[in-house]
């Protein structure tokens, strides 16, 4: 064991440790961090408050001049700064220490003597109080408990079960400073061991129950910091209460929310399915020899308008070597929007470099950044996510029709966005 | 600086939440008055070390009135700053 006298660096943590009731890893860490911030704090000079215990302030020693002691010469002592500590003023008037009557290595028989006049006093009161005397006894006697009972309790956990619902119920009927102590005996149940047999006593005899407390009430002044820490739990309670409500709050909003997206989501799909099936249908309805994409172009209503265009447009194309089915799909103003895009015209081909990305290309060849997700279509193949596209990969450029890259039509802009989302959720 | 912001400090320092380095600091100012109430000294690593000492009674004299009488002798908590933490405020 060590020295008696001195409570060094190591017990200090572990019985920082044990009081606040964490590991000793945690104590140890926040114990460094203190040093730390506190000299960080003295070495720019500000002074540090720590209730309860005192303030460390730096105070400049001025210069001042000496005498050499050698050589008789005089000097100047140059000015410097040090460090002072100033004890609280709690601990100077409650603890006691500028009153050495109230040392611990003073008389104890003294003190307790004190005490049992003192508790006699308080019972003699409760004397004109007929009812509940034993009680309010007890509530006396548990103050001092938590005090006493530095060695570890003792099993007798049964008694302890029995006795602690009546502790419980005095708060409401007491107004007594002790009604805050019984929190602590219901925190700490092993130590109300010792209650009931004062309980007991003290209802038999009232005069004989101080001398019985005698053997655990040794050291009171510990009292007031036991009632703040009830005070501390019982906001604290209430703390984590109003937190849970919030939380539980803000749960529910957001639950609402997600599941209103993920409807309207579902919802879209259902339309967007049924505007397909009603496309189908009408493709059924009309059994023509024309091509698929003239098909779906009739689906939409506007014969005689589109098929002529269609014509002329792909005799147009036949000189650019060009797939039928993507001739046609520029000419039909609204089923461009809607077919399937091959891409087989390119304005060129780009190697990707770092830094680049498809926004900044169609920006660079189409005037509108939007526009990357046909960049991205024509490269589905290289390119797996649009957003990381290895250095180095060639990407090809199509050439797009000017329906497509016409973003004031309110189509071309719902196709971009929906193919962007589509495909940016892949 | 207070005790608040030192624990918050210390709680930013070291990521824990502000509550518990509340209830450490408290803790550990408990620990050390407990400590010096029962005369022990309290080292505190690469900071200083804090003791009880016994101030013996003295006579005074009030000047105002010159009256004199003797001080009762008292305990007050004495802090002596670790060499190191000297030279760094200094």
């Amino acid at each position: 064991m060590e020295n008696a006298n001195k409570l060094s660096w190591v017990a200090l943590r572990s019985a920082v440790a044990r009081c606040a009731g964490v590991n000793d890893k945690v104590a140890k860490q926040f114990l460094d961090a203190l040093v730390e911030q506190l000299t960080q704090a003295l070495e720019q000079h500000e002074s540090v408050r720590i209730n309860g215990l005192g303030t460390f302030r730096i105070q400049e020693t001025a210069a001042r001049k000496s005498v050499d002691v050698r050589t008789g010469e005089e000097i100047t002592i140059p000015p410097y700064y040090r460090l002072s500590f100033v004890s609280d003023a709690s601990l100077k008037k409650g603890i006691g220490f500028d009153n050495p009557t109230i040392t611990p290595d003073s008389n104890p028989m003294r003190r307790l003597s004190e005490q049992a006049d003192e508790i006699v006093g308080i019972l003699a009161d409760m004397g004109q109080h007929a009812y509940e005397p034993s009680e309010t006894t007890e509530v006396t006697e548990t103050e001092e408990e938590p005090v006493t009972e530095e060695e570890p309790a003792v099993e007798e956990e049964t008694p302890v079960v029995e006795e602690t619902p009546v502790v419980e119920e005095i708060p409401a009927i007491e107004d007594t400073p002790a009604v805050e102590e019984t929190p602590v005996v219901n925190n700490e149940p092993a130590k109300t061991e010792k209650a009931p047999v004062v309980q007991a006593t003290a209802s038999e005899t009232a005069i004989a129950s101080p001398s019985s407390s005698y053997s655990y009430t040794y050291i009171p002044p510990t009292e007031p910091r036991t009632e703040e820490k009830t005070k501390e739990k019982k906001t604290k309670s209430w703390l984590v209460v109003g937190i849970v409500l919030v939380v539980v709050c803000v749960l529910l909003i957001a639950a609402y929310f997600v599941l209103q997206y993920k409807y309207s989501d579902w919802m879209n799909n259902l339309i967007e399915k049924s505007e397909a099936e009603q496309i189908l249908e009408a493709e059924d309805g009309q059994e023509n020899d024309t091509t698929e994409w003239e098909e779906i172009k009739l689906s939409h209503s506007n014969e005689q308008e589109v098929a002529e265009p269609a014509q002329d447009e792909s005799a147009q194309q036949v000189h650019v070597q060009q797939d039928v089915p993507a001739q046609v799909q520029k000419p039909k103003k609204e089923s461009v929007l809607t077919a399937p895009r091959s891409y087989k015209e390119l304005i060129t081909t780009e190697q990707m470099s770092a830094g680049n990305t498809l926004t900044l290309m169609a920006q660079k060849y189409y005037g509108n950044k939007d526009l990357w997700v046909f960049i991205y279509e024509a490269n589905l193949g290289k390119i797996k996510s649009p957003t990381h596209i290895e250095t180095g990969t060639s990407i090809r450029i199509p050439k797009l029709s000017e329906e497509l890259m016409d973003m004031n039509n309110p189509d071309t802009k719902q196709l971009v966005r929906q193919l962007s989302s589509q495909y940016v959720k892949r | 600086m207070t005790t608040k912001v030192l624990s918050n400090l210390i709680a930013a320092r070291i990521g824990m939440t502000k509550s518990q380095s509340e209830t450490l600091l408290s803790s550990a100012v408990e620990v050390i008055v407990e400590a010096l109430n029962e005369d022990k000294t309290v080292v505190i690593q690469n900071f200083g070390t804090l003791r009880v000492k016994e101030r013996e009674s003295r006579e005074v004299m009030n000047p105002k009135t010159g009256e004199k009488r003797v001080t009762d002798p008292k305990r007050v908590i004495t802090f002596a700053a670790n060499q190191n933490l000297k030279q760094q405020v200094r």
